[in-house]
């Protein structure tokens, strides 16, 4: 049986890979992938655009006088999460300076959240941080690439009637549901490569063209990370490949099955933040695909803490998060398979 | 009990060994498909023996397709059961030994036709280049194995349909339609290719609207009607069992020929047919026919005796059968 599904594997390789489709969709990948890395170097050089893409253009600005002199204090948000104190601060007597600089620090808290610190942007294009950026970053893009190209590998025989040749030749309908499934996993897998081979391509770009002194080949992280992350998102985006495998085999049409695959991805994103305007339905949203997906890729970036009755707050989201995952691969894949093993094989429905 | 359908008596060997001539390649036991209220097949109980040329005749929408669908595992019986090479083995292994096209062959327009083979060889485990070279020149695509499958015409698709499925030199060929789309000339080659292939206990299933094509190719057939077994025997048999012969005759009057020779007690049946007469009554009654309407001044100008074709005991059963 494995051996069949492996063989069977192989050669749903041999066809697919001279298919354009799962190119294209390759291409689009590297190059959104590609947008984080560039938009980080450039704010991490660049102060304007570092408020302009943190979302944040909010400044700081009071005037008061000050042994009879009129100082006015500006400073951006950029500025202040960066921890830069005003030049003028030196002004100011010891009071007042104190004052000064806890209202800074509360329009800070207050104004600044989306700010990111120049060192922050700079993680996402330095090695080796740049690849877990570039697998967080694709997260979004990644599930609707994967759901096009399994419904397409499962749906398009449906299509073209080969489900019928393929079957005649005794392949059996579990070992070659089973090896489609393995293909675009395995499809996954090596676009999370090519992903990081881009994201390292690029981070030794940025690194030889860096237009000041800052930037370089500096040391962000663990690469051992990298792997932990790798096999995360992998494992993030298997409940994609199961949900377009069940909405391909019930529709039997591979654009049908796209279709209904990114309605309910959009679904989700709806939602999601209807369900926490309600206390009882927010405790919903965390067995939420979509959302357990995030939290389980997000929370490999956040240190655990010891919560106020000594458990540790990120591992039970993580783990519930992992179960929320494994549930949905599990509960889809198998209807999949039990809607395929039973029904009739029509002919050729023309797509 | 698993049939009574009537078993076959080839009476060819085709030098095929006789313990193969005793084996039944495909039993079927009230193998029965609905969908939904129509019933698809109903209640088929059929065998085939190995080494056959075997016929599945039947109009449109009498269940042909549907059977051979249930034999390759495509469609779920509803009820009843069937095997393949009279074994127990899983449908999946009996399936390696068959080959098989169902209705108009499918394959991926993306890929050459070689390309489309090597996929389908290499799905049962196989690396055989050579096979893909000699099937290609058998079915004469030598030349246009590297164009892409959907730069085929249809009759060199159902070629390439062919090819298919003699991959792995199946002990079973289950042919549907399979000189749908060709020109006469590859219909012709076909007919010809076929009773080569059922060579060394090879048997061949095949379902055909071209039913010249049938008696020329086929041991046996089957008949469906409204998904029901309504005949089943050697061709010869079949065609010999309706018992008396058609003359069919053209007259000075026709409409006056009709009433006098429908007087006469060995004449069964008597029409008219177009500018013709056709009447139901044994060969030797040909030179009464000239006397009896001789006497009536009527002049016979052609006379013909209509042998009895396997179309015509087709188009009979299912008439009958239509009529019940």
């Amino acid at each position: 049986m494995v051996i069949n599904i492996l063989n069977l594997t192989r050669w749903e390789w041999f066809k697919s890979r001279r298919r354009l489709m799962p190119w294209i969709l390759l291409a689009v990948a590297v190059i959104i992938g590609q947008i984080p890395i560039w938009i980080a170097y450039s704010a991490f050089h660049n102060d304007d655009l570092q408020a302009l893409f943190s979302g944040s253009i909010n400044s700081y600005s009071a005037s008061t006088e000050v042994n009879g002199e009129l100082v006015t204090v500006e400073m951006t948000c950029v500025e202040l999460v960066e921890g830069r104190m005003p030049p003028e601060l030196g002004k100011f007597p010891v009071d007042e300076r104190r004052e000064l600089v806890e209202d800074l620090e509360r329009f800070r808290t207050e104004s600044c959240g989306g700010t990111l610190a120049k060192e922050e942007y700079r993680t996402a294009f330095v090695l080796p941080s740049a690849i877990e950026e570039i697998f967080k970053s694709s997260m979004g893009l990644l599930p609707i690439l994967i759901m096009i190209l399994a419904a397409s590998v499962v749906g398009s025989e449906y299509g073209m009637g080969t489900l019928r040749t393929v079957l005649t030749k005794g392949t059996g309908r579990w070992p070659l549901l089973s090896s489609k499934l393995l293909l675009v996993l395995l499809t996954v897998a090596g676009v999370l490569v090519v992903l990081a081979v881009t994201a390292i391509a690029a981070s030794l770009i940025a690194a030889v063209i860096p237009p000041s002194e800052e930037g370089g080949f500096a040391d962000s992280g663990k690469w051992s990370e990298m792997v932990v992350t790798f096999g995360k998102a992998l494992y993030g985006l298997s409940p994609y490949i199961a949900l377009s495998a069940l909405f391909a085999v019930l529709t039997q049409s591979s654009a049908i099955s796209i279709a209904a695959s990114l309605s309910y991805y959009v679904l989700e994103l709806i939602i999601t933040p209807l369900f926490r305007i309600n206390e009882t339905l927010e405790k919903l949203t965390g067995f939420i695909l979509g959302g357990s997906v995030n939290n389980w890729m997000q929370a490999a970036f956040v240190e655990v803490e010891v919560n106020s009755e000594g458990g540790f707050n990120e591992q039970t989201d993580l783990f519930q998060s992992f179960l929320v995952i494994l549930a949905y691969i599990v509960v889809l894949s198998t209807v999949a398979f039990w809607i395929f093993q039973r029904r009739d094989i029509a002919g050729a429905k023309g797509e | 009990m698993w049939t009574h359908a009537k078993q076959l008596n080839r009476g060819d060997t085709r030098g095929i060994p006789d313990q193969y001539l005793t084996e039944y390649v495909i039993k079927t036991d009230g193998l029965t498909k609905t969908y939904g209220d129509v019933l698809a097949v109903d209640d088929l109980s059929l065998t085939i023996p190995r080494g056959s040329i075997f016929g599945l005749l039947g109009p449109n929408g009498s269940g042909k397709t549907t059977t051979m669908g249930m034999l390759l595992g495509l469609v779920k019986p509803t009820s009843g059961r069937f095997s393949l090479f009279d074994s127990e083995m899983r449908q999946e292994d009996s399936l390696h030994r068959v080959g098989a096209i169902v209705e108009t062959p499918s394959f991926y327009p993306y890929l050459s036709g070689r390309s489309n083979l090597a996929y389908f060889q290499g799905i049962t485990g196989r690396n055989n280049q050579n096979e893909l070279d000699d099937l290609l020149i058998r079915v004469g695509l030598a030349e246009r194995g590297h164009s892409r499958f959907r730069t085929y015409s249809l009759g060199m698709k159902q070629r390439l349909g062919l090819a298919y499925a003699l991959l792995g030199d199946p002990e079973l060929l289950i042919l549907d339609e399979p000189t749908n789309g060709m020109d006469p000339a590859g219909m012709a080659e076909i007919r010809d290719l076929i009773p080569n292939l059922a060579t060394g206990g090879r048997t061949v299933l095949l379902s055909s609207h071209l039913l010249h094509e049938v008696e020329q190719v086929c041991d046996s057939v089957a008949i469906l009607s409204h998904g029901k077994l309504i005949a089943q025997g050697e061709v010869s048999e079949l065609v010999n069992s309706r018992g008396e012969d058609k003359i069919r005759l053209a007259t000075t009057d026709n409409a006056k020929a009709v009433n006098v020779l429908s007087a006469m007690d060995w004449a069964s049946e008597v029409s008219l047919d177009g500018d013709s007469v056709v009447v139901t009554a044994p060969n030797e009654r040909s030179s009464d026919i000239s006397a009896t309407l001789g006497r009536s001044e009527i002049y016979v100008t052609e006379m013909a005796v209509v042998e009895m074709s396997l179309e015509q005991y087709f188009l009979d059963v299912t008439e009958d059968e239509s009529e019940d």
